[in-house]
């Protein structure tokens, strides 16, 4: 999702706190398959998440636009969360360009294992209301 | 019945027993043999040193020596003195949840038992799987008092050999090449596994007062000797019962057959060594053909195996790593394998994930519980367990099969 930002923007967004933020779910197993809920490993922070955990801004990069971006072949799911959710967690948001941005806060495994995994569990657990499955065609096996 | 005793608490009790526990009488006899010790843990505090069939009790604490080699290994800390130690083995082995209790009712499973005036032997029967071991003791006070051997194969092929030396108060682990007195490095083959039989020698004098032995039932006590028959099979079914629930991906090579012939065969071997290859040759050919079908016994690590084969299924999409590595496979393997054995379908179902980075995350979740294993791609990161009640949650590292054990106990009974 880096890729998004690929040119700097004239300016960024201002996020309000009732936008919502899209988590592209690229494993179908962080997703429950019964239950529809987005599981708290999507929400770990990777050390390929340089700049932390990346969302997209629901209001300029819609759910449509998640199923027809060629460039997400492996997308299976998107999670939603409201902007003060995570505000109140102490966790920042940093747009990047109009439709991308970081969820600022979050330890790399080895800094911080415990709350990294306690972040992890409060996201997933505001995330479960807002749910998209698509690309199921494209679930491998 | 819970164990849990603090190493405080055990050198107090230590310190208190050895006043009262009499001085061991016979002397030893120092001989040129060489002993390889498996410790029961990094650490011990309390340990004494041996020769071949000599113990030197010493009253400092030593410190197992992390790397022994060559020809400085006479000397090595060998013997534990269960009445220092055998509460903190137990602490080790059995803290703080798992019960002693659990895995005594599988050994009184053991059925058929035969007892003679020179031989006990019974069958052990775990699914298809039959196990004949006997025991039998020497009627050689000495020889006794300088410990029972327990002799077991591992790689009939190979002709190599652990000994398990043994007696009420005494306990040691060596492996050798069988006639000859050289020490061999047993790390490769099962350390957990050797540390457990370790302990369990050590602490059967003492397990034995307190849990009901199968022999106890209905043989008294009326000597010394049927003392350490009991004792001696005892052993030998604690061991049944690690080689069968061990995971380590040697054991195909474990013939199941345990036997106390290494007793004979301590004993024959400054006679007549011919005898003892006759007897270590009967015995090997017992059970080995059927070696890898044994290995279908280990259900736990099959179960483990489904669990994990998913994660192969999957691919790679650009940017992501989602097949394990060897490390973090191998960690999940010897853990989970570990955990379906001990604790079989009391399990509940797990979620296994990758992390994304070629690590492994294993979650089970429970009423309002969460416990969640981390098994990073490589040894650079820690391995970890997450733990999650309500609003409580820690992070517990230094993770090994009994630490997993223990939290799969608390996400299973408490509460």
């Amino acid at each position: 999702m880096d890729n998004l930002a690929t040119f700097e923007p004239l300016f960024l967004p201002l996020l309000k706190i009732n936008d919502i933020l899209y988590r592209l779910i690229v494993y179908d197993d962080w997703i429950d398959k019964q239950t529809k809920k987005i599981q708290s490993q999507a929400f770990l922070r990777r050390d390929k998440d340089r700049n932390g955990l990346s969302v997209c801004i629901a209001e300029y990069y819609s759910l449509e636009k998640c199923k027809t971006d060629s460039r997400f072949n492996f997308i299976f799911g998107v999670g939603g969360l409201q902007v003060h959710h995570i505000k109140s967690l102490g966790l920042g948001i940093e747009p990047d360009t109009m439709e991308h941005a970081n969820i600022k806060g979050l330890p790399l495994r080895g800094e911080d294992d415990k709350r990294r995994n306690d972040l992890a569990e409060d996201l997933a657990e505001f995330c479960n209301s807002y749910y998209a499955w698509i690309n199921e065609n494209k679930l491998p096996n | 019945m819970t164990i849990s005793f603090t190493n405080q608490e055990t050198m107090e009790k230590g310190a208190e027993l050895s006043s009262v526990i009499p001085k061991r009488t016979f002397i030893p006899k120092p001989t040129n043999g060489s002993f390889r010790t498996v410790g029961l843990e990094n650490r011990l505090s309390d340990v004494y040193i041996s020769k071949k069939h000599s113990l030197l009790p010493i009253k400092k604490p030593v410190v197992l020596p992390k790397n022994v080699s060559g020809n400085n290994i006479n000397n090595v800390p060998v013997a534990l003195q269960p009445s220092y130690n055998w509460k903190y083995v137990l602490h080790k082995l059995y803290q703080p949840n798992l019960e002693l209790t659990e895995c005594v009712n599988k050994i009184d499973n053991i059925s058929e038992w035969k007892l003679s005036n020179k031989n006990v032997s019974c069958n052990f029967k775990q699914g298809v799987l039959e196990t004949i071991f006997s025991v039998t003791p020497v009627n050689d006070k000495e020889h006794i008092a300088n410990g029972l051997s327990l002799l077991l194969m591992k790689n009939p092929r190979k002709t190599s050999y652990y000994n398990i030396a043994t007696s009420s108060d005494f306990a040691g682990i060596f492996g050798m090449e069988y006639p000859n007195r050289t020490a061999i490095q047993s790390e490769k083959f099962d350390l957990p596994l050797w540390q457990q039989i370790g302990a369990q020698t050590v602490l059967a004098g003492e397990i034995n007062k307190i849990s009901n032995c199968p022999f106890r039932k209905n043989e008294p006590m009326v000597s010394y000797l049927s003392q350490m028959q009991h004792l001696t099979s005892w052993i030998v079914a604690k061991c049944c019962f690690f080689m069968f629930n061990s995971v380590d991906s040697n054991l195909p090579m474990l013939t199941a057959q345990a036997s106390l012939i290494g007793l004979v065969a301590e004993f024959l071997a400054s006679k007549n060594k011919e005898n003892v290859y006759k007897i270590v040759k009967s015995f090997r050919n017992l059970d080995i053909n059927n070696a890898q079908n044994n290995y279908k016994q280990f259900i736990g690590i099959d179960k483990a195996k489904n669990v994990l084969s998913k994660l192969f299924l999957l691919k790679n999409p650009e940017g992501e790593i989602f097949h394990p590595t060897k490390y973090a496979y191998n960690v999940a393997l010897r853990l989970l394998g570990y955990a379906y054995n001990a604790f079989g379908k009391q399990i509940p179902e797990c979620f296994v994930t990758s992390d994304g980075e070629a690590g492994i995350i294993i979650d089970w979740r429970l009423n309002n519980k969460l416990l969640r294993l981390d098994i990073p791609s490589s040894e650079k990161n820690k391995i970890y367990i997450y733990h999650k009640q309500g609003k409580n949650s820690d992070i517990v590292y230094n993770i090994t099969e009994v630490t997993l054990i223990k939290w799969l106990d608390w996400l299973i009974k408490n509460g």
